[in-house]
């Protein structure tokens, strides 16, 4: 009877984590702890890291502040790089339209109201975080399916062509091509 | 408070690329800003395949945007129809949830095809598969089919001549003139061009049309990059077997001598 070898049980997990960890201070002071696969993910804050020559001794000791992004939308972006760090590379982009439907993980943090969906579009636009960009976008876009021009301007608030009217009027009184 | 029209262009281009035609459409009639900034970005439908057949009473248009074939509002797939009706035109869009119609008064349905066709396509810049125009003939109603001719096709060479040239991998053509074609054609890609189908859709003789002669269809780029050519239910005048010779793949009636040589040269 052969004698399997033993071979040590190792979590995943365990090997992929690493434990440098960075510190981010939101515009509204609140401090934000990421590991350095999540914070990659955000090209901004990378590049930033880089350039500063942080490494896993000082990260710590001097935490990043992003000016641009307050709390409430750096908690979702750090969840989200947390929840993708391991991502594999989307594949090639072609002209055939992807079909796409949003894990629900994503689906669910994404479920906030439009104006602070736009909001976080900025701040993660800002932060340059491609795949939180494709989401965002893609929650933005889903609304607009099926829907007609009137239905449209209800759900992004749009001006309706009688307040945009008013306001190109009160913009400038010159004649417009046809006065 | 931040709202859709502030976006920054690098996010409305991110947005518009995941909408659908009929959206993108839909958006650009909610307001003037909105309009000028998608005119601005130029969203590219990714047209696939577009289909026009073209009737004495119809023009019917089918675009497909993917591999799937479920209809909008479920899928991608798109179908609108051109009737010709008494004092003007009803548009017929085909649609999962049922049809939806639309009555234009006074409205010529080629014209009106026309302008759908123009604003659809406007900003299509990727490659397409296939992009096909089916001109039905019947002999009953030769008058009838001339007209429709010389109406359609010069507005659909000016709307094509207008813009930067359409990419196509395939080309197809069912026509009754030869004309015709070269009123399309031209203004394609040449790049794009693998492939290049024409058919006759008269199916024997007609007096005033005669054969057909191929000599411009020659000159053109487009015939000297694709790879393959077919001429279908067509007897061709006075071919020079040599102009074939760029093709991969060919399948022509000329005269019978001549076929024969095309033949042994081609095998």
């Amino acid at each position: 009877m052969s004698v399997e070898p033993e071979v040590p049980i190792v979590q995943v997990e365990e090997v992929r984590e690493n434990p440098v960890l960075y510190k981010i201070i939101s515009s509204d002071n609140h401090v934000f702890t990421i590991s350095e696969h999540a914070v990659k993910l955000s090209k901004t804050l990378w590049d930033l890291i880089t350039n500063l020559g942080l490494t896993a001794e000082n990260a710590l000791d001097n935490p990043i502040p992003v000016e641009n992004v307050n709390g409430k939308n750096m908690e979702t972006i750090v969840q989200f790089c947390e929840r993708h760090k391991y991502d594999e590379e989307e594949p090639e982009y072609t002209n055939y339209i992807r079909e796409f439907v949003l894990p629900e993980w994503d689906r669910q943090l994404l479920s906030i109201d439009n104006e602070e969906l736009f909001q976080l579009i900025l701040a993660t636009n800002y932060l340059d975080i491609q795949k939180l960009m494709d989401y965002c976008c893609r929650v933005i876009g889903d609304m607009a399916k099926d829907k007609t021009p009137e239905e449209l301007r209800i759900i992004y608030g749009i001006p309706t062509d009688a307040e945009d009217d008013a306001l190109e009027r009160s913009a400038s009184d010159s004649p417009g091509p046809s006065g | 408070m931040p709202s859709l029209i502030q976006m920054p262009d690098v996010v409305m281009t991110e947005i518009l690329a995941k909408l659908d035609l009929p959206d993108v459409q839909s958006l650009r009639k909610t307001c003037w800003d909105l309009r000028n900034i998608i005119d601005d970005l130029k969203p590219d439908p990714r047209v696939l395949r577009s289909v026009i057949i073209v009737d004495t009473d119809f023009v019917d248009w089918k675009l497909n945007f993917d591999n799937g074939y479920y209809i909008y509002p479920e899928g991608k797939f798109i179908r609108l129809q051109y009737n010709k009706v008494e004092n003007g035109c009803q548009v017929v869009w085909y649609r999962s949830d049922g049809r939806r119609e639309k009555f234009l008064e006074n409205r010529d349905y080629l014209e009106v095809f026309c302008e759908d066709f123009k604003v659809n396509m406007t900003f299509q810049q990727s490659e397409m598969e296939n992009f096909i125009i089916n001109f039905e003939y019947f002999k009953f109603v030769h008058e009838k089919f001339l007209e429709i001719e010389s109406q359609l096709m010069p507005r659909l060479q000016s709307i094509l001549s207008g813009r930067n040239p359409l990419k196509t991998i395939n080309f197809s053509m069912v026509v009754f003139k030869m004309s015709s074609i070269l009123k399309i054609l031209p203004y394609l890609d040449a790049r794009t061009i693998k492939r290049i189908t024409i058919t006759d859709s008269k199916q024997g003789p007609v007096p005033d049309i005669g054969k057909w002669r191929i000599d411009e269809l020659m000159e053109l780029a487009h015939w000297k990059n694709a790879e393959e050519l077919d001429i279908i239910d067509v007897f061709v005048e006075d071919v020079p077997v040599e102009r074939f010779l760029g093709f991969k793949r060919i399948y022509i009636f000329v005269e019978e001598v001549n076929m024969e040589q095309v033949l042994e040269w081609k095998e």
